[in-house]
């Protein structure tokens, strides 16, 4: 009996070898293994505690100095193959492990990656960052559906989160019915739905306040600040601002009720950054994440600030896949 | 008692304020590691101490780390520039990642 679980027990450590190989062949690292030999003849490798092997030889090097190890990790996590290999080569990053699940996730949000929502929600993890962007690039297709899910997933960005989702909903352009609707639901984040409620409203004319009391109250501030301010009201730009890039529609200041000429689509506006104060409309729309332009998960470079207003928190229509 | 506590700590600890390991002293992958962490203790307002720092170190895992974590803990704190010339320093998706933590708002906490 015993001797059948030592055969069994080396087997299994003969098999994980292979996989680890594999796992290695696998990896889309490039670089040089660091030269350990050095930091031997110093004695550092050899009185320095080691954090455990990754079977990753690029990084295994550093494995003497857990913060260049984690950070190591985190640079090759794109790489690796499957979600096992993620949640063991990232548990093992320390400090580094959000941004090595989020480096992995943010390569899989694309439209082509066999990666379910849920899978690289559970890949995530505590990371509310990589699930913020995640929602983001894969919003659901009703606006119910997209707020819920920034309520559960997106942690501290839940609220940024629902300011995506609402200026997204606004994008698609609504009626006065949908806009009642969504002024009617139950949110944990009136603010951000009563700002996008009230663009609507008092921006393009369309809809009213009326709906859920604390969404509309904000709605009813912010149309007020809007009435006062009305080039505070988002810009409108054709298409998601790139790196390098200026806005090319114009647009603010638009007069509420006329009507978006040339199919352009609406943009700017309070998506991300939490209102300034509760209960105090927004005078001027915050700027939001660079969601546009960027590439999942790193994201992109901030926009430059275009001629008028422009708040660089549009979202985007599509964003590439990230280049791997 | 105190003649104890100053053994226990390391005969060889600077007084405050002075640098704590000269890094000129050492050589290969121990001086980066020592730049590493000289970087970890520039407080924020010398931006360009990092940028002089990182640019010594050989070893573009050591420097990566160094840089990223120095902006990551001090991002608040930075002018545009000073950050933008640190993600200079990064290379890829990092660099990437350097800018977009400078950029969002709701990355700056």
């Amino acid at each position: 009996m015993a001797s059948q679980t030592i055969v069994g027990v080396a087997t299994a450590a003969v098999i994980l070898g292979v996989v680890a190989v594999g796992t290695v062949a696998m990896l889309e690292v490039a670089g040089p293994t660091p030269d350990i030999g050095a930091a031997r003849g110093t004695g550092l490798a050899d009185t320095t505690a080691q954090m455990p092997a990754s079977g990753i030889p690029q990084c295994d090097g550093y494995r003497a100095i857990p913060e260049t190890y984690g950070y190591c990790l985190y640079k090759v996590a794109g790489g690796l193959p499957d979600v096992a290999s993620v949640n063991r080569v990232c548990d093992l990053a320390g400090d580094w492990e959000d941004e090595c699940r989020h480096a992995w996730v943010a390569g899989k949000m694309n439209a082509a990656s066999p990666y379910a929502m849920d899978t690289l929600l559970e890949v995530c993890g505590d990371n509310a960052d990589c699930a913020f962007e995640l929602l983001d690039f894969r919003p659901a297709e009703l606006i119910d559906d997209q707020l819920e899910r920034c309520r559960l997933h997106a942690g501290v960005h839940a609220d940024n989160c629902t300011g995506h989702a609402m200026q997204r909903w606004k994008l698609q352009g609504v009626d006065a019915a949908e806009v009642a609707r969504v002024a009617a639901m139950p949110t944990a984040f009136p603010r951000k739905v009563g700002f996008w409620v009230a663009v609507s409203v008092q921006c393009d004319g369309v809809g009213t306040c009326a709906g859920n009391g604390a969404v509309q109250g904000a709605c009813e501030g912010q149309v007020e600040a809007f009435t006062r301010k009305p080039q505070t009201c988002p810009a409108n730009v054709k298409a998601p601002l790139q790196p390098g890039k200026t806005a090319t529609g114009p647009v603010i200041g638009r007069s509420p009720g006329v009507p978006q000429g040339g199919g352009g689509l609406v943009g700017g506006g309070p998506a991300t950054s939490g209102p300034s104060t509760p209960g105090k409309p927004t005078s001027e729309a915050d700027p939001g994440t660079p969601a546009t332009g960027g590439q999942p998960g790193m994201g992109g470079p901030k926009t430059p600030t275009p001629p008028v207003h422009h708040q660089p928190g549009t979202i985007p229509a599509g964003r590439p896949p990230r280049p791997r | 008692m105190l003649a104890l506590g100053g053994a226990a700590c390391g005969q060889d600890d600077p007084p405050p304020g002075a640098a704590a390991v000269n890094c000129d002293a050492t050589a290969g992958m121990d001086r980066d590691r020592c730049l590493h962490d000289e970087i970890g203790a520039i407080p924020g307002s010398q931006p360009d101490e990092v940028v002089k720092k990182a640019r010594l170190i050989s070893d573009p895992m050591i420097r990566g780390a160094a840089v990223s974590g120095w902006v990551a803990a001090h991002v608040q704190e930075l002018p545009a520039d000073k950050g933008q010339e640190l993600c200079d320093l990064l290379e890829g998706r990092d660099k990437s990642y350097c800018q977009r933590r400078l950029s969002s708002p709701h990355l700056q906490h």
